[in-house]
C-alpha cells in the first residue's frame, strides 16, 4: 500500500543476553505477576466465596459447599419481611439518588459558577458530611427527627441519605462543571433559549457525566447504608441492610450469602455498564 | 429612525465606569464598528445590547423598542463569540437549528432554511459532523450560519476573528461583510484591529476608556480624526506639540516645541498663540537625499536613527533638526526607492493639507 516505504532504519543487532539474566529477568517477571495475583486474590476472594456459599445445599454457611441448590434464593423472595426490606431500600435508593441529584446540580452551579462571599465556607459546608462519623450523623438526626415528629418514616430516611449523598453529587458534578464554559448558556440565550430551556438543553447533556456518576453514588450508598439507618428507621421502615443485620444476630443460614450475590450483581451491573455507556458520550 | 440605539449609557463596576456614558445610533441595514484599544468597553457595550449585562444607566433601544429591561432571550438579537460557542454536543445542523427550535419552526421549514444557511457559508457538506472535527474557519462559519438562520433584528460580533491565522482572518472579514450585505441585518461588529475596522465598516466607533471618541464613516474618521487618540489609533501618527506662531491669510504657521516652523493647510477658527498638537502620518512623509527636494516648504533635515525593513515598506526612525524631535516615515519599497542606512542624512517633507491639527 504505502510505495515509498522506508527501510527499516538499521538497528544494532540486539547482543544475546547472558542465560543467567535472561532466567533472572524471566523469573521476575513471573513473581510479580504472582503478587499482583495475589492482591486481586486477596480482595475478591471473599465475595467469590459468598457467591458460592450462597448456592449451598446445607443450612449452614459452609465452605466449600457440599451440594449446590437453589433453596436460599427461594427462601429470600419468599420471606415477605426480606422482599418489603428489599423493596424499602430500592425505593429509599431511587428517591435519595433522585432528590440528591437534584440539589447536587443545584448547589454545584451556585459553587461553581458563581463568585459571592464566603463560597469556600459554604462549599466545605456542604462537603461535610463526608468527614462527620456516621454515628455522630445518626445520634444527631435521631434527635432532630425526634423534635420535628418525622422519625421512622419513608422521608426521614430519604432526607438522612439525602444529606449523606448530597456531597458524593457535588464533588461529581462540579467536576464536570469546570469543564463547561458559561458562554455556552450565553449562546443559547441569545438564541432564544429561556434559562431553563438553555440548561436542559445545553447545559444538562455537557455534565450528564458527572450527574449520572453522582446519582449512582447516591443510590448505592443509601442502599447499603446502615449506621444512620439504624438510628432513624423505624420498626415499619426496614431496610434490606438492617434487615441482613437484624437477621444474622439469630440465623447464620446461606439465606444472607444469596441477598449478597444479588446486591453483588445489581451494583456490578450498574458500576459496569452504566457509567461506559453514559460516560463514553 | 435608527435600528439599534444606545441613549447615554453607562457600565459601573465598583467604582470603574467600564461604559461611560455612550450613546451610538446604528441605522437600518449598516454595519458599525466598535473599535478601541483592549479594554476600553467594546464587549461590555457589546453585551449590554445583546443583554447580558444590565447597563447602570441609560437606555437600549431596538427597532424603536425599549429593551433595556427584557431578558437576552427575549432580544431577538444573534450574536458571533470570539470563541464561537458552538454547542459541543450537537452537529453542525443541529447547532445550526438550535434558534429556530427555540422559536418554535416547524421541522419542515427548519430544515430547509438550516440548509440555506449552511449553503450560504458554504458548509452544507459538513452539516453532520461535530464542532471538534472542524477547523477553526469552519467553526466560524457555523457560528455565523447560526446567527444568520434565525434572521435577527441585529447582529453582534465580538472579535470573531481574532482566533483565527493572519490569511484566514482577511478573507473571513471580506466574507462576513459580503453576507452581512447580503442579507441586509444591522450589525455591531467589535474590534481592536483598526483596518479590520477601516475595511468592513459602514461607521466607526472609536472608543478610549469606557467612551466614544469619535463616530464616522471609515474616511471621516481617517482623514479627519476628531481627537489626538483617534489620528494615532486608526493608523497611528507622529505628534508635534506646539503653538500657532503666526497666521498667513487663513494658513497657518505653527512652530514646534522642536522649533520646527511648520505650515499647516487653511485653519478656520484658529489663532496666534493657541497651543496646539499637530498630527502627520508616516506614510504622508516623502524621504530623500539632503537637499534634494524641490520647494521650501515643510521640508526639514535629518538624521536616520532606524531603519526596519518591513516586506513592502521600510520604515525609519527621524530625528530631525533642530530640536531632535522623532519622526517616524514609512516609505512603498518601489524598484527605484534607496533604502537609508543608519546614521545617514536626510531631509523629509510633508503637505501642509496632511497635518492634522488638535488644539489643546
Ligand atoms: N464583570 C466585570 N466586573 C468587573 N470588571 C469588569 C467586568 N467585565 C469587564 N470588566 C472590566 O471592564 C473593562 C472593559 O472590559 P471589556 O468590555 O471586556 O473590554 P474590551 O472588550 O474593549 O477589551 C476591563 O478593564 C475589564 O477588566
Ligand atoms: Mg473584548
Amino acid at each position: 500500500m504505502n510505495a515509498v516505504s522506508k527501510p527499516a532504519p538499521a538497528r544494532p543487532e540486539p547482543r544475546p543476553a547472558l542465560p543467567w539474566r535472561r532466567l533472572g529477568e524471566g523469573l521476575s517477571q513471573v513473581l510479580q505477576n504472582l503478587l499482583i495475583a495475589l492482591i486481586y486474590a486477596f480482595l475478591l476472594a471473599p465475595i467469590i466465596v459468598v457467591v458460592i456459599v450462597s448456592f449451598s445445599e446445607s443450612a449452614y454457611l459452609v465452605f466449600p459447599p457440599k451440594a449446590l441448590s437453589l433453596r436460599w434464593y427461594v427462601a429470600f423472595f419468599s420471606d415477605s419481611d426480606f422482599v418489603r426490606a428489599l423493596k424499602n431500600s430500592l425505593m429509599v435508593g431511587a428517591t435519595t439518588a433522585l432528590i440528591s441529584s437534584t440539589l447536587g446540580i443545584l448547589a454545584s452551579i451556585g459553587l461553581v459558577k458563581y463568585k459571592f462571599r464566603f463560597r469556600d465556607l459554604l462549599n466545605s459546608l456542604f462537603l461535610s458530611p463526608l468527614t462527620f462519623p456516621a454515628i455522630v450523623l445518626g445520634i444527631a438526626m435521631v434527635v432532630f427527627y425526634a423534635k420535628v415528629k418525622l422519625s421512622g418514616t419513608f422521608w426521614s430516611l430519604v432526607c438522612a441519605h439525602v444529606v449523606l449523598t448530597v456531597p458524593y453529587v457535588i464533588r461529581t458534578v462540579s467536576a464536570s462543571l469546570y469543564g463547561f464554559d458559561n458562554v455556552l448558556l450565553e449562546a443559547a440565550a441569545n438564541l432564544g433559549a429561556s434559562p431553563f430551556t438553555a440548561f436542559r438543553r445545553v447545559m444538562l447533556p455537557l455534565i450528564k457525566a458527572g450527574v449520572i456518576a453522582g446519582a449512582i453514588f447516591a443510590f448505592i450508598i443509601s442502599f447499603d447504608e446502615l449506621v444512620v439507618t439504624l438510628f432513624i428507621a423505624g420498626p415499619r421502615m426496614t431496610t434490606l441492610p438492617i434487615k441482613i443485620f437484624n437477621y444474622i444476630e439469630y440465623t447464620s443460614d446461606p439465606t444472607v450469602a444469596a441477598i449478597s450475590s444479588i446486591l453483588i450483581v445489581i451494583m456490578l451491573l450498574i458500576g459496569v455498564f452504566l457509567p461506559r455507556n453514559f460516560v463514553a458520550a | 429612525m435608527a435600528d439599534v440605539q444606545l441613549k447615554s449609557v453607562s457600565k459601573v463596576y465598583g467604582r470603574n465606569a467600564v461604559v461611560n456614558d455612550i450613546s451610538l445610533d446604528v441605522e437600518h441595514g449598516e454595519l458599525l464598528t466598535l473599535v478601541g484599544p483592549s479594554g476600553c468597553g467594546k464587549t461590555t457595550t457589546l453585551r449590554i445590547v445583546a443583554g447580558f449585562v444590565k447597563p447602570t444607566h441609560g437606555a437600549v433601544y431596538i427597532q424603536g423598542k425599549d429593551v433595556t429591561e427584557i431578558p437576552p432571550h427575549r432580544r431577538d438579537t444573534g450574536m458571533v463569540f470570539q470563541q464561537y460557542a458552538l454547542f459541543p454536543h450537537m452537529t453542525v445542523q443541529k447547532n445550526v437549528e438550535f434558534g429556530l427550535a427555540m422559536r418554535k419552526v416547524g421541522a419542515r421549514e427548519r430544515n430547509t432554511r438550516v440548509g440555506e444557511a449552511l449553503e450560504l457559508v458554504g458548509l452544507a457538506h459538513l452539516k453532520d459532523r461535530y464542532p471538534r472535527q472542524l477547523s477553526g474557519g469552519q467553526q466560524q462559519r457555523v457560528a455565523l450560519a447560526r446567527v444568520l438562520v434565525i434572521r435577527p433584528k441585529v447582529l453582534l460580533f465580538d472579535e470573531p476573528l481574532s482566533n483565527l491565522d493572519a490569511k484566514l482572518r482577511l478573507e473571513m472579514r471580506l466574507e462576513i461583510r459580503r453576507l452581512q450585505q447580503e442579507v441586509g441585518i444591522t450589525s455591531i461588529f467589535v474590534t481592536h484591529d483598526q483596518e479590520e475596522a477601516i475595511t468592513i465598516s459602514d461607521k466607526i466607533a472609536v472608543m478610549n476608556f469606557g467612551r466614544i471618541e469619535q463616530t464616522g464613516t471609515p474616511m471621516e474618521i481617517f482623514s479627519r480624526p476628531a481627537t489626538p487618540f483617534v489620528a494615532d489609533f486608526v493608523g497611528t501618527s507622529n505628534f508635534l506639540e506646539g503653538k500657532l506662531a503666526a497666521m498667513e491669510g487663513d494658513c497657518a504657521i505653527f512652530e514646534s516645541a522642536g522649533g520646527l516652523r511648520v505650515r499647516l493647510g487653511p485653519s478656520p477658527g484658529l489663532a496666534a498663540g493657541d497651543n496646539l498638537v499637530i498630527a502627520v502620518r508616516p506614510e504622508k512623509i516623502i524621504l530623500a537625499e539632503p537637499a534634494a527636494l524641490p520647494g521650501t516648504e515643510n521640508v526639514f533635515e535629518g538624521e536616520v536613527a532606524e531603519t526596519t525593513w518591513m516586506g513592502p515598506l521600510t520604515q525609519y526612525l527621524i530625528l530631525l533638526k533642530p530640536g531632535n524631535e522623532k519622526l517616524v516615515v514609512k516609505q512603498q519599497n518601489l524598484d527605484t526607492s534607496r533604502i537609508f542606512r543608519k546614521g545617514e542624512k536626510v531631509s523629509v517633507r510633508w503637505l501642509p493639507e496632511n497635518c492634522l491639527r488638535f488644539k489643546k
